[in-house]
């Protein structure tokens, strides 16, 4: 059996394949509540880039800068806004990972896998159910960052004038780092999954 | 902290499973010693190192524990070891315990050691702190490049426990020895024996450019399209020739060509040059500017003097001014250096500004300009500036509280086409655009629009000169205003006025200034009125006052210099639609009218002396 076939189908075919990893791999908070905070999770979500991975791999420390901000509707009113910070390294021997969440508490975990110390950094950024509307929808953004460490650049070069210019020339500065962003919603309070 | 996701748990669970295999299987050990209570007194069947490798302790002391073997148990040598052992490993301590041996008569000591309590483990903590360096290297650098100091430093590392900061300490230190002719970076790297590492400091020389660029060969400028890299030294030549370029021969005097010829053939004199440019700008009056210029003759040895007179147009550059300015709770800015970037028309600026907005904005600022379109009355500009936008923590929670403004932006791209016209060198007016795009923070990223229109009159009477005193007055008004109408997310009116004054009497300057503006509307952010950094109301810092800025200001200050010290009166009031107007003062005391200290003179809480400093031009 001879199959044919013409530009006209391949064409859409091939712009589907291409597509698909974009729609399998999307990234999407999954909260639920746990006593009285609500905790993220997102089940797709990569926090480690490859350069952090890389400085990671070389024995350093990488820190992530989380922002969660729960608003009334999408790009509505703020009901509240929520600061954390991850901070992860790479057991050089073990080859395992280990992750701190720095607050509210300070907790820590360590020989586990990437994905593991992954989601456990991220289902540890709560959100105090008291601020969420209890009859209506929310919703979530997390706005995330790796925080840039100069430990691990050229070299401290914001304390002078030539250092403030290379910052600005080579854009290599904290602020300049992606800034990724997941939001999901509306979420409604009770509909979240309750854990125990 | 953790509850939910399967993969996770599997991970986590497996890790935990290990865990607790581990602790149960030491709980057992213990047990196991307390169960069979081994006598205290049987022969040393066995001693061993439990909770880090042998490799940690020295040759010495393992020997010393081996060689407890064989003989009775010695539980004053037992503790002695322990106590080498802590002595060996940092932060760890070491106790013995006895086991059962094969029988009754023999025991087993371990020498169990674990992670003090008291050891550091602080948040930042790296999982890699617990393995001992085993050496420290310094790749792309020899040995005599970098100073004793920090080799004697690097090796007391060896052997002990990774010290993250100490490591960070000494890349640090090596980055400031080579005052970026290198940069150094560290990596840690696992060692040759288990639970060792190594700490390794890569040097790489930094660019030819970058070197080169930072005061080292760039000795020149590159205003009017002239760069050189170094300035040759030409006080031993012969003056080939001497030329005014620029304007006809009969512009000047018969007098003064002739003594300007009469430099031919001599050997080149900076002071003659200098004395005969000051007679040329006095001959020229105000109209021109004169500058000189040394190039190679066409012999050896010998140099040619050119005068370059170029008519001054009436209409000022308009390319954003030079500053540095320093605030000692707001920081620095630098502006820096836009005129005449390559040839006449093109300016570039490079800003890092955190003094003139309640924003700080970096980036750049291209501008194509022409002052003399045909004719001396007109001119224009066209703008590209993109800017990455930094908040101040105070701006950032006060947000919230003004809704309209949509929250705050993360950059700042604008495009601002203008058309000028000037009736004389003393008075023009502007007009043209100011389409801007900004990006928002959040709660998601996106696009918002400022298009504004601009209309602008100046004034500015240049130094009026009597004898001793001078005398100059400048004064502007503008306005900006945003409609929906042409594509604005937001809709205002601006309108500023600012007027100054500066009389000089010998010694004695007198400057009075006054400002004032006011927004209608919902203005973005970068619109928005600011009182309290270098220049107005000194001393007070913009963020405690009013950290988005105000919809309403005025500003006076009153400055008095005699010689290079100065002391200034400040005063100002900024407020926001329907709020209430607080009028803020604040003295101080300048040198060189560049830097200063400031007090507020109301204020009310911790209100401190302020330093500051700004440079413009």
């Amino acid at each position: 059996m001879t199959i044919r076939l013409g530009f006209g189908r391949l064409l859409p075919m091939l712009l589907a394949a291409m597509m698909f990893p974009l729609f399998a791999g999307a990234q999407s908070l999954k909260p639920y509540a746990e006593g009285d905070q609500l905790h993220l999770g997102s089940p797709n979500l990569r926090l480690l880039s490859l350069e952090a991975k890389q400085q990671l791999r070389n024995g350093a420390t990488v820190t992530y800068a989380f922002r969660v901000t729960v608003s009334g509707a999408r790009n509505g009113e703020v009901r509240g806004s929520f600061t954390y910070h991850c901070v992860f390294s790479f057991d050089l021997w073990e080859e395992r990972y280990k992750v701190s969440r720095r607050e509210p508490g300070y907790r820590s975990a360590s020989h586990l896998s990437q994905s593991a110390a992954e989601s456990l950094c991220l289902e540890s950024l709560l959100v105090p159910i008291s601020i969420l509307p209890a009859d209506r929808g929310f919703w979530i953004s997390l706005a995330y960052q790796m925080e840039d460490k100069r430990s691990d650049g050229n070299g401290d070069t914001s304390s002078s004038i030539p250092g403030i210019l290379v910052d600005i020339f080579s854009r290599r500065t904290k602020d300049s780092l992606p800034i990724d962003l997941v939001e999901g919603g509306p979420f409604r309070l009770t509909d979240l999954r309750k854990a125990r | 902290m953790y509850n939910g996701r399967p993969i996770a748990i599997q991970n986590i669970m497996k890790n935990l499973t290990l865990f607790f295999l581990v602790l149960i299987a030491s709980v057992s050990a213990v047990m196991g010693q307390t169960q069979t209570a081994a006598s205290s007194t049987g022969i040393v069947e066995r001693a061993e190192i439990a909770g880090i490798a042998n490799q940690r302790l020295s040759a010495d002391l393992r020997d010393a524990i081996q060689k407890l073997a064989g003989q009775r148990y010695d539980a004053v040598a037992a503790e002695q070891l322990a106590n080498r052992i802590q002595g060996e490993v940092p932060g760890m301590v070491a106790a013995p315990r006895i086991l059962a041996g094969a029988d009754a008569a023999h025991v087993r000591v371990v020498f169990v050691v674990a992670r003090s309590s008291s050891a550091p483990a602080g948040p930042d903590s790296n999982v890699n702190s617990q393995y001992t360096v085993e050496a420290v290297e310094v790749k792309g650098l020899e040995r005599s490049q970098y100073s004793t100091a920090i080799y004697e430093d690097m090796q007391k590392m060896v052997g002990q426990m990774l010290d993250n900061n100490l490591v960070e300490d000494i890349r640090s230190r090596l980055n400031s020895e080579f005052r970026k002719q290198y940069y150094v970076k560290q990596k840690i790297e696992r060692g040759s024996m288990p639970e060792h590492v190594k700490v390794v400091f890569e040097a790489e020389r930094t660019s030819w450019l970058f070197r080169a660029t930072l005061g080292r060969v760039m000795d020149g400028n590159m205003r009017n399209g002239n760069f050189e890299l170094h300035t040759p030294n030409r006080d031993k030549d012969t003056v080939e020739s001497v030329e005014i370029k620029g304007i006809p021969r009969s512009r000047l005097s018969d007098s003064l060509n002739s003594e300007l010829q009469k430099m031919v053939g001599k050997q080149v004199d900076q002071l003659e040059i200098d004395h005969l440019l000051g007679k040329l700008k006095s001959e020229l009056k105000q109209d021109y500017e004169v500058s000189k210029h040394l190039d190679g003759g066409t012999k050896a040895s010998q140099t040619r003097v050119r005068y370059q007179v170029e008519l001054i147009p009436w209409l000022p550059a308009r390319t954003p001014e030079g500053v540095f300015a320093y605030h000692q709770k707001q920081g620095l800015t630098v502006v820096c250096c836009g005129e005449d970037f390559i040839g006449k028309y093109l300016t570039l600026n490079v800003a890092f500004d955190g003094d003139s907005l309640t924003e700080r904005y970096k980036g750049l600022n291209i501008g194509v300009e022409s002052r003399h379109l045909g004719t001396r009355h007109l001119g224009a500009r066209v703008e590209f500036t993109t800017y990455g936008i930094q908040w101040k923590n105070q701006s950032r929670l006060a947000v919230g509280s003004v809704p309209a403004l949509g929250g705050l932006y993360r950059s700042r791209e604008t495009v601002a086409p203008s058309l000028a016209y000037a009736f004389n060198r003393h008075v023009y007016v502007t007009g043209g655009a100011n389409l801007a795009e900004i990006e928002m923070e959040g709660p998601s990223t996106h696009w918002r629009s400022v298009h504004e229109g601009v209309a602008s009159i100046h004034y500015d009477s240049k130094q009026i000169k009597r004898g001793e005193s001078s005398y100059q007055s400048i004064a502007s008004y503008e306005v900006r205003t945003g409609a929906r109408n042409i594509g604005s997310s937001f809709s205002f009116t601006r309108h500023t006025l600012d007027h100054s004054s500066t009389v000089k009497a010998g010694k004695n300057t007198l400057r009075l200034s006054v400002m004032g503006g006011k927004i209608t509307g919902n203005a973005p952010l970068f619109e928005r009125f600011t009182l309290g950094n270098t220049e107005t109301l000194r001393g007070w810092n913009k963020y405690d006052i009013a950290p988005l800025g105000g919809d309403h200001v005025w500003h006076t200050s009153a400055a008095y210099r005699f010689s290079d010290v100065g002391v200034f009166f400040d005063q100002g009031a900024i407020w926001g639609n329907g709020a209430a107007r607080k009028t803020r003062r604040s003295v101080g005391l300048t040198l060189g009218n560049t830097i200063g200290i400031a007090m507020p003179l109301n204020c009310e809480g911790h209100c401190g002396v302020t330093f500051f400093a700004n440079f413009k031009g």
